[in-house]
């Protein structure tokens, strides 16, 4: 009876973890705007990512740019001395690189962790190279719903076996 | 000995009315609305992460937690509320106390055993659909800050069940007391003199200030919303259990 109503109990928070991920799955944007104007440092910017599905969207104007999606791993291949960010070595470990890029549009299927944006100059036609980066959401958590579900077939084996058991119990007794 | 016994029967008259009052489908309701709301309180968006302070972000997910706990805050007290009053009107009006009372069971032991009982499911669901959220979704919450925030929820609970159990046990009719509670929790929204029953704003002030998310707070503000909602609670606990004590139940 015990395990039964235990199991009903993580049946109902998986039902409620996958009803409030239908509600939380809606497209959600973010714009940031950088202006560039040293070629030797490198621009960041950090952020902590659902694991579902962007939309990276790059629009370059007055050059053309570098641009490094890293993890904290990657973080640590950077120099900091004050604002001044630069790479350590030549080599830097990331998740994806853009070479001379003017415009980019890509889609990738991303983790629950934190990840950074690096972007260096390449060439310069003006004074500022101006980044517009545009990040869309779009898709549910992933391993919410896997943790739902999870919830959900351990709650109902809970039940099978709470039933089958007291069956046992009657027939023994 | 005497001590053992009384906690035996404690814990069996709780789960007597645990029975009674937590069916399965009130239950299921329970835990499907309050985590479902509270889950969903916390967006599914891009949270920033500074790269050279871990602290600001900590900062910002606390940030973000307080929000959805003032948020969800508002359906958690409505439900229990709503709670809180079903159970007491059923066991006045269906004879269950009168019952109850002919087994040797004190009445303060029924009143203590009752009150655990309508407040522990519900704030057991909220804080663990909170607990999740912040050490899952949002992450970098640490013990303490945790325990902060038991403390506050446990309050805020307490607060909430002692005002719905006042009138319950002065009014004896569920819509009527329902109806009652209902427009003195939506009161501060229009008068904001009585914004210390407010739930959210109570969130606002004392988790600001338990977390420091700011650095000039007004810190007489967030203890004078703590300690006015402890007294309150108290009180009105207290005489509840007066009230309860010298009730005629025939």
């Amino acid at each position: 009876m015990r395990y039964q109503i235990i199991g009903e109990i993580l049946m109902a928070f998986g039902i409620a973890i996958l009803i409030s991920n239908l509600f939380r799955a809606n497209n959600w944007s973010q714009v940031y705007d950088m202006f560039l104007n040293d070629p030797d440092k490198i621009y960041i910017e950090g952020f902590k990512s659902p694991p579902r599905n962007l939309k990276l969207e790059v629009i370059v104007k007055g050059g053309s740019i570098d641009l490094y999606l890293v993890d904290r791993r990657g973080i640590e291949d950077l120099e900091f001395s004050g604002l001044n960010i630069k790479l350590k070595n030549k080599n830097i470990s990331y998740i994806k690189y853009y070479h001379n890029i003017t415009y980019l549009c890509d889609v990738l299927s991303m983790e629950r962790k934190c990840y950074f944006i690096l972007v260096k100059i390449l060439k310069m036609k003006e004074n500022n190279v101006i980044v517009n980066i545009r990040i869309t959401l779009y898709g549910f958590d992933r391993d919410l719903i896997y943790i739902g579900l999870s919830l959900i077939l351990i709650g109902i084996s809970l039940i099978i076996v709470a039933k089958r058991f007291d069956k046992m119990m009657i027939k023994i007794f | 000995m005497p001590l053992k016994n009384s906690i035996k029967s404690t814990i069996n008259v709780v789960s007597f009315e645990a029975n009674i009052a937590w069916d399965r489908s009130i239950l299921w309701l329970n835990i499907i609305l309050i985590a479902t709301f509270s889950l969903f309180c916390y967006k599914s968006q891009l949270y920033s992460e500074n790269p050279y302070s871990s602290d600001i972000g900590r900062r910002e997910n606390l940030y973000v937690m307080k929000e959805a706990i003032g948020l969800s805050s508002n359906i958690y007290v409505l439900i229990l509320t709503i709670t809180c009053v079903l159970t007491w009107t059923r066991i006045l009006n269906r004879g269950i106390l009168k019952t109850l009372l002919s087994l040797p069971i004190s009445r303060k032991t029924f009143f203590i055993c009752n009150i655990l009982n309508i407040f522990i499911p519900p704030f057991i669901i909220f804080l663990s659909s909170h607990i999740f959220a912040g050490t899952y979704i949002l992450n970098h919450i640490s013990v303490n800050d945790l325990l902060l925030l038991v403390l506050l929820v446990l309050l805020q609970t307490l607060f909430t069940v002692s005002i719905a159990t006042f009138t319950s046990l002065i009014l004896k009719n569920g819509i009527i007391t329902l109806f009652l509670l209902l427009s003195i929790f939506t009161l501060p929204s229009q008068f904001p003199e009585l914004k210390y029953i407010d739930s959210r704003s109570f969130y606002e002030k004392a988790l600001t200030y338990m977390w420091s998310l700011e650095r000039h707070i007004p810190y007489i503000d967030a203890i004078k919303f703590i300690g006015i909602t402890l007294s309150l609670m108290l009180l009105i606990l207290m005489l509840s259990y007066i009230y309860f004590l010298k009730m005629d139940i025939d």
